[in-house]
């Protein structure tokens, strides 16, 4: 039954309460069901002149796009044009809604001369609404439903405007599908002509984004009229697991890192439901340094060690022994400064090394453990931007010897340090000597104990954030590597994978791989410089290290 | 005049009534005979006959009784003295049917909405008085036979009709959208419907 339909079975009665109840009830369940966000209250008046009949409100967006929208009813256009709504309505940013959509012709003959332009106020009808609320369970099932229409959808109670008839309203829905009438990026007047100015901007910044997803980035002409600025959560829910649901290759690689500058991690990670079981590896690798998260973990791999369980397990290491073989032949590659920059990730043949094989592929799981992970042998890293989705690692974890640590720290910078002995405890801060290890080697050989590691802090070079460094302190017992403030997704997992795993650390260059590059040579470059940062930062005392 | 240029006028004429009369937030008038005529008809004492008015609703006063308006957009006296006769005759013969169908008062007002006075001056005060009602229902022959004329009912009637001439200017006048709607926020008319 269509939604016009089910407003004229409401309306076959004698009887004007029982019919202002029963067509009231079946719109605002409609308006409802059309806008989940949107809180629907009915006034006590029917088709009045100035009273509407509901008033539709958004709690709990910070940004509106109006704080309340009114909602007139009309029997039918031709109520619309004998009243003149248009002229009566026509500076609000009302909706009058049809409730039979016959009579449109009456309204053109009458009204557009006078119909000011551009006005908020939205003219639609029963059939034109049905249309935008009945979503195409066929091409939804198909994966054709396309996020532009689930936009339209979306914004049609709270952003739409003008005369939307059911014509209009197909046009609208059939913006970027296959076979529609419209160009998506052509149609950005179409859409600024049906929507007020938030919303069509939002509706053609995602068609922008269907189109660059497939064209690239670099057409000068297409660079300047793309809008920027932060994608919204509803935005990224309807264009993402679309994009990631596309074959990799027909996205264009320039593509990854412009989406990945548009939200960042913590907004992936809030509409992680939306896509588990996708692959992000793209989208990751590209944005790797940029993203920042605030705990990384390492835990099993559950499928992967079942299946390992059933092969012998001399293969099992063979094949990791072959993965880090291949990784060191590629790290040998010469890297200049200037590869670093965003090209030498994303060029083809970049974006290639990350492959499909289904260890390496980053992406978010269904259940306890949702934060986003990535697995390497039997290993699974997870890193997350919310806290709470890695609260605990592994309790009881033993503790972790300063000897073996120390090997997994390379030449990765130490911030903070605290071992506790038999006999004594060392605890020094870079606050206080700009070369700690130098200092803790020299005080572990003086002293003849055995040195465990109670508390580490690392300090990682972090060049494409805004800030140039971030601290990650590690937390044995846990098996947790938690970032002082925030740290790239590339340093966590660099903190996680080598020196949480201190007892079987994964190499540097099986990180780099992870993050679809052929080394972290770039990274170790860079620790040489930080050195000097350090130095300048620790102006305090020599030395307060205390033993016990 | 052809007949889709009447309608045209006549829609003009209930659009503009109803505007003013709701702008008074004394009425609410949500059906109209153009798209409820089932809504504005009621049945009339002559058997299978009924009276389709121009519009209907309600006043918004304590008992909230039902209001059927009648609208003229006349620009002439025209006719309308013998119109505003078959108005009162039809108000008795629709109340006195209902009255008959639910057993007791409908309380139904009738309000005639004119754009030109008519008449003359010295019938001016006398348009709508019980004798008038009385006269109307004999005039236009109302009763079926063998019934009585109701004087009781006719006063009641005498006391429910009424003649309203609105001049057009009366729209520069009246409130606009939103601040009708502030003012009926404000008032509360409905409160005890709610």
């Amino acid at each position: 039954m269509t939604f016009t339909e089910v407003l004229q079975a409401a309306q076959d009665t004698d009887d004007p309460e029982d019919y202002i109840t029963r067509v009231k009830r079946a719109v605002l369940a409609q308006l409802e069901a059309l806008d989940t966000t949107s809180k629907v209250e009915s006034t006590p008046y029917f088709n009045h002149t100035a009273v509407p009949d509901f008033v539709v409100s958004w709690p709990g967006e910070a940004r509106k796009i109006s704080a309340q929208r009114a909602v007139f009813l009309r029997h039918s256009y031709h109520t619309v044009a004998a009243e003149g709504d248009e002229q009566f309505l026509g500076q609000t940013d009302a909706i009058v809604l049809a409730i039979q959509p016959r009579g449109r012709k009456r309204l053109s003959a009458r009204s557009d001369a006078q119909t000011p332009t551009p006005s908020r106020l939205l003219l639609t009808d029963s059939k034109a609404v049905g249309l935008v609320a009945t979503q195409d369970s066929e091409s939804r099932d198909s994966g054709g439903e396309t996020p532009l229409r689930d936009l339209v959808r979306a914004n049609f109670i709270r952003g739409a405007r003008g005369r939307i008839d059911s014509r209009r309203a197909k046009q609208l829905l059939n913006l970027g599908q296959p076979g529609g009438s419209e160009d998506v990026v052509d149609s950005s007047g179409l859409i600024a002509s049906a929507f007020i100015e938030d919303a069509a901007a939002r509706i053609t910044r995602t068609a922008q984004l269907m189109d660059l997803a497939s064209k690239g980035t670099g057409d000068e002409e297409m660079d300047d009229k793309l809008i920027g600025g932060r994608l919204s959560l509803a935005e990224m829910r309807h264009l993402i697991p679309w994009i990631l649901k596309r074959d990799p290759k027909t996205v264009h690689e320039t593509f990854w890192p412009y989406l990945g500058g548009l939200f960042g991690f913590k907004e992936l990670e809030a509409i992680r439901a939306d896509l588990v079981g996708l692959d992000l590896t793209h989208l990751i690798v590209a944005n790797a340094e940029r993203w920042s998260g605030t705990r990384a973990y390492v835990g099993l791999n559950i499928e992967e060690v079942e299946v390992a369980s059933s092969v012998s397990s001399t293969d099992a290491s063979d094949s990791n022994r072959n993965v880090r073989d291949r990784a060191n032949e590629v790290a040998e590659v010469s890297v200049t400064p200037d590869d670093r920059d965003g090209d030498q990730v994303l060029d083809p043949e970049g974006s290639a090394s990350v492959g499909p094989e289904e260890d390496r592929r980053w992406g978010f799981h269904a259940g306890a453990r949702s934060a986003l992970s990535v697995d390497l042998g039997s290993r699974r890293l997870y890193v997350a931007h919310l806290g709470n989705l890695l609260k605990q690692g592994r309790p009881g974890s033993s503790a972790a010897t300063w000897g073996r640590v120390k090997e997994t720290i390379g030449s990765t910078r130490l911030r903070r340090v605290y071992l506790r002995g038999i006999q004594s405890s060392v605890s020094i801060d870079a606050e206080q000597s700009p070369d700690i290890q130098g200092r803790v080697d020299k005080l572990t050989a003086s002293l003849e104990d055995r040195y465990f590691v109670e508390g580490i802090t690392l300090r990682y070079e972090n060049p494409a954030a805004d800030k140039d460094y971030s601290d990650i302190a590690i937390n044995f017992g846990e098996g947790l590597a938690i970032a002082a403030e925030t740290a790239s997704i590339a340093n966590l997992a660099a903190a996680a994978l080598g020196v949480t795993e201190h007892r079987n650390p994964a190499t540097p260059e099986e990180v780099a791989r992870l993050l679809g590059r052929d080394s972290l040579t770039e990274v170790n470059e860079d620790m040489s410089a930080l050195g000097d940062d350090i130095s300048r930062s620790a102006g305090g005392p020599e030395g307060a290290e205390g033993a016990r | 005049m052809p007949d889709e240029e009447t309608q045209e006028q006549g829609r003009d004429g209930v659009r503009f009534a109803r505007r003013w009369l709701e702008a008074t937030t004394f009425i609410e008038l949500p059906w109209n005979a153009y798209e409820n005529k089932r809504m504005c008809s009621l049945p009339l004492l002559e058997k299978g006959k009924t009276k389709k008015y121009d519009i209907r609703g309600r006043f918004l006063h304590e008992q909230k009784q039902e209001v059927y308006v009648e609208n003229k957009a006349a620009n002439r006296a025209n006719n309308q003295t013998a119109d505003f006769r078959e108005f009162l005759a039809n108000a008795y013969s629709t109340t006195a049917k209902a009255w008959e169908l639910i057993g007791g008062d409908p309380q139904i007002e009738y309000v005639f909405v004119t754009s030109y006075p008519f008449g003359t001056l010295a019938e001016w005060g006398k348009l709508a008085t019980k004798a008038s009602v009385l006269a109307a229902v004999e005039n236009e022959g109302v009763l079926p036979e063998g019934v009585n004329v109701d004087e009781e009912l006719a006063a009641l009637i005498s006391d429910r009709s009424w003649l309203l001439v609105v001049h057009p200017k009366q729209e520069r006048i009246t409130l606009d959208q939103a601040e009708l709607e502030t003012a009926l926020k404000a008032l509360e008319r409905k409160k005890h419907t709610l």
